[in-house]
């Protein structure tokens, strides 16, 4: 879809996004939108779990606190990673669609799945620990 | 235009629901952080929410503006707004893991 005649100059913002290609279906840019909050709203849930976390620590027993404090500390810089590459997958989606091109694939999926693993493994073994 | 618009379905308002959801997700977690706080530093604890409460109340409102310029955009076949409000959440998540990193560190 072309841009519309009659429009007033682009000056949307970040231009290494808006200033390529053509305007896409109106359909998609929100669809992008949405899932960049999907996300947002992981990252949330991240920090939610990291606190919950961190205030175990401070119930738990001394080597309780230690296990309880590593868990925390993956999923800090964890949901710091997730912050940082969102910013470029929302770009890079949003330029694709303006590009008419394929949309690029994300890392990240598995990452998160993996990191949530971990901290399952750790939440067990605090558990059995605790015993 | 009636038909661009609808063509383009519920989507408006599907992105309004989930920029809704995600602000609650926010403020929830705040206030999680406020209350987890409140028995080390009370003052800091309501300075937490009070400014969880006072965002949130502002971006809900640019959410508002941003679901109604989308509206006229959609209809009147305008460019649809930009990146900015996105980018604000991302500033403000940042803020958040980082003060998160800070506690992690002090406790």
């Amino acid at each position: 879809m072309t841009a519309p005649t009659g429009e007033p100059a682009d000056r949307r913002w970040p231009r290494s996004v808006y200033g390529e290609g053509t305007e896409p279906d109106p359909r998609f840019s929100p669809a992008n939108e949405r899932t960049f909050l999907a996300w947002i709203r992981t990252a949330l849930g991240f920090v939610a779990a990291g606190v919950a976390v961190a205030e175990l620590a401070r119930i738990g027993s001394r080597l309780v606190g230690v296990e309880v404090r590593v868990a925390a500390l993956v999923l800090a810089p964890h949901r710091f990673g997730q912050w940082r590459r969102r910013s470029v997958p929302v770009d890079r989606n949003e330029r694709a669609l303006r590009r008419g091109e394929r949309l690029p694939s994300t890392f990240l999926l598995p990452v998160v799945t993996g990191v949530l693993v971990v901290v399952a493994l750790i939440a067990l073994l605090i558990v059995g620990l605790s015993r | 235009m009636r038909e661009r618009y609808a063509s383009a379905g519920v989507q408006n308002e599907r992105t309004r629901l989930a920029w809704q959801r995600t602000l609650l997700s926010g403020l929830a977690c705040a206030l999680l952080v406020a209350r987890v706080l409140a028995s080390l530093w009370v003052s800091l604890a309501l300075a937490i929410a009070l400014l969880a409460l006072a965002t949130t109340a502002v971006m809900s409102w640019l959410v508002i503006e941003r679901y109604r310029v989308n509206h006229n955009a959609l209809v009147a076949r305008r460019q649809l707004p930009d990146a900015k409000t996105p980018f604000l959440v991302t500033v403000l998540v940042a803020l958040s893991v980082v003060g998160a990193l800070a506690y992690l560190v002090l406790i």
